[in-house]
């Protein structure tokens, strides 16, 4: 441990460059951690708002549903002796908390006076919100609305400046073209956000199925809530292994990333996580290098005199070594305390986000984060130290005494 | 005892060969106290370094109390240096993050990984008489009393033989005659081995016997008083 005392020494009296070292990587791993805690507390929100209050984690259709959504399909509809054959498979299912069935069409919707479209759910209240736990949370009004009444998103309530309790009439085309309508009580408006579906109204599955004149129990989509988010691929695969096997009618399985496009945003945000990784990295290799390098070059003589007296290459080398690494790890630990003192001194605060205005942020700093920059700076450090160690360990002491 | 048998050492630079050492025979005894003097460039340094294991010759052939150092690998010429041997430096080169005590323990306790070593370090720092100034730094003493420090780190091991590359050169005159009483007790004290080189004429004249190297060859070896 000799040699830990030599490099720890050494740093003390070089304090400036030290100093200047350590706050350089100090803030790399700031950038670094900061950047994961606020980015990931971001994406959590968003993920959890989009999985909880309007897709859930995982949605069946027919197959070729997805692709025309625009459009609100009525021909894709899943017939009701395939529904109870999914409703058993997810009943027998483990991991899964709920599913939803959902009867998705476009409306017409009239004040009497203005009328606008519209996209329906017709979805069973109770069973949507044990879908979804958090669409509650985007309802002003009566979330367990009743028949003959309807939530109706913000945009759609400003423009045609309804409340809570007006009367609307919705107007519904069938698959075959006939027309039906009748008056809804406004129940409640719904806040949007952004992705699909995020702007639709919702009215009692029963009342969208009398509305389309459908004489049976059919649906277009199921949205699904497991327990764990993470084991979302393996419950994916073993539905798809399960309700795909019969094809009658063939359907298709969707997890919430191929269904929203925040999905991408959030590669995107890993992407940068990576990004500003790797200059961490290369802050780190290059300020050890450049520090270790000129450590060796000033100290050639006292080099050349330990290997002349006689001392082992090996103690030469982790002198080195030990001096790259303790500045890497003074540089780690700083940066870390100021990261933590960041992210509790800021605590929640809220962000505007697109249309979104109250976006709430409560960054954490992972433990597995900060132990994996831990590693990686550690790593990184000896690294940069190796090559100066290397070249100090192996050097020749006549040559390194006559400099 | 040391005995260098028809020497030879060349330096290879690009297409230019300097032969620097050819054909030199020199014996010390044991508890000499041998200057080597001669003209810039006469090879002083590189037989210091020949004797000392740090480099190795062309050809010829060098023994150290029985011991072909000449042709030891790399690996056994470290440990016999750390064993036997004793190196004083023109610049001191003492380790600037240890105190006194720290370096003059660094042969011992790191090199030859011995547990016990404080009463030796003591024994030695005494007889050096800087027992009081252990916790300094290098940077906190003058020139005179680095080289001491210097002294002491090379007695610790109690060598056979110590080589010193001009240990005067960086010091003041009054320094120097110090450095060079010092070393002269101790070579009386422990009966080791002195061998070093200088340019200093005071100096070489407290040498018992020098040895004038020039052009590669001994032009001179007497006794001295
Ligand atoms: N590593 C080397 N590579 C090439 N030439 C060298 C090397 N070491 C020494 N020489 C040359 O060998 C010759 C003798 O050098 P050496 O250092 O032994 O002389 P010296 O007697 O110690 O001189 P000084 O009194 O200046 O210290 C010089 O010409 C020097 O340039
Ligand atoms: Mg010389």
């Amino acid at each position: 441990m000799k040699s830990l005392k030599i490099a720890y020494r050494t740093l003390k009296r070089n304090r400036r460059r030290m100093i200047l070292t350590t706050a350089l990587i100090a803030i790399g791993v700031m950038f670094v951690l900061l950047f994961a805690a606020f980015s990931g507390s971001f994406k959590h929100y968003m993920i959890g708002q989009i999985t909880d209050s309007m897709l859930g984690h995982l949605q069946i259709h027919r197959q070729g549903y997805v692709a025309s959504l625009d459009n609100m399909p009525l021909d894709k509809n899943i017939p009701e002796h395939k529904l109870r054959t999914i409703e058993r498979e997810l009943d027998a299912m483990e991991g899964i908390v709920s599913y939803s069935l959902r009867l998705k069409h476009s409306a017409l919707i009239s004040n009497f006076d203005t009328s606008t479209n519209l996209r329906l759910n017709g979805i069973d209240p109770a069973i949507e919100h044990s879908t979804l736990p958090q669409l509650r949370s985007r309802i002003i009004g009566n979330a367990d609305f009743a028949h003959g009444e309807v939530l109706i998103p913000d945009i759609v309530a400003k423009g045609m400046n309804l409340k809570i309790g007006d009367s609307v009439v919705l107007v519904v085309t069938n698959n075959i073209g006939s027309m039906n309508a009748r008056t809804f009580k406004v129940a409640g408006i719904l806040q949007s956000i952004s992705g699909p579906g995020g702007r639709d109204g919702y009215i009692h599955i029963d009342d969208s199925r009398s509305l389309l004149r459908l004489h049976q129990n059919e649906a277009n989509e199921i949205a699904i809530r497991l327990h764990d988010l993470s084991a979302l691929p393996q419950i994916r695969q073993k539905l798809t292994h399960l309700l795909l096997a019969s094809n009658k009618p063939p359907l298709e399985i969707h997890g919430w990333e191929e269904l929203s496009p925040f999905s991408s945003i959030a590669k995107m945000i890993d992407l940068m996580s990576i990004s500003i990784q790797i200059i961490l990295i290369s802050i780190v290799l290059i300020s050890i290098l450049n520090v270790m390098i000129m450590s060796v070059y000033e100290r050639i003589k006292e080099i050349g005199t330990m290997s002349a007296i006689g001392t082992p290459s090996s103690f030469i080398l982790s002198t080195f070594l030990f001096e790259g690494m303790l500045l890497g790890i003074f540089g780690l630990v700083v940066g870390t305390a100021l990261s933590y003192g960041v992210v509790y001194g800021i605590g929640d605060m809220t962000i505007r986000f697109g249309r979104q205005d109250d976006i709430l942020l409560s960054p954490v700093l992972a433990c597995t984060q900060v132990a994996f920059i831990g590693v990686l700076v550690i790593v990184v450090s000896a690294l940069a130290s190796l090559y100066p160690a290397l070249k100090a360990a192996r050097m020749n002491p006549v040559d390194a005494l006559r400099s | 005892m040391i005995q260098v048998v028809k020497l030879v050492k060349h330096y290879q630079e690009g297409e230019v060969t300097t032969p620097v050492i050819e054909g030199l025979d020199l014996t010390i005894g044991d508890g000499e106290f041998v200057a080597i003097v001669g003209p810039s460039g006469s090879g002083k340094s590189t037989l210091l370094n020949l004797i000392g294991c740090l480099d190795k010759p062309d050809s010829g052939e060098i023994t150290i109390d029985g011991t072909i150092v000449s042709s030891l690998k790399n690996k056994e010429a470290l440990s016999f240096r750390a064993e036997h041997l004793g190196f004083i430096f023109q610049d001191f080169n003492l380790i600037e993050s240890f105190t006194v005590y720290e370096n003059v323990e660094f042969p011992l306790s790191v090199i030859l990984g011995e547990k016990n070593t404080r009463e030796r370090v003591k024994e030695v720092l005494e007889a050096i008489g800087m027992l009081d100034q252990i916790d300094k730094y290098p940077d906190q003493l003058s020139g005179g009393q680095k080289q001491r420090v210097a002294v002491a780190r090379a007695l610790v091991v109690n060598p056979r033989i110590i080589l010193a590359d001009e240990p005067t050169a960086n010091l003041d005159s009054v320094s120097a005659k110090k450095v060079i009483d010092l070393m002269k007790q101790m070579q009386e004290k422990f009966n080791t081995t002195f061998v070093f080189s200088t340019h200093d004429t005071k100096i070489m004249t407290e040498a018992r016997r020098i040895v004038t190297l020039q052009d590669g060859r001994i032009m001179d070896d007497r006794s001295n008083g």
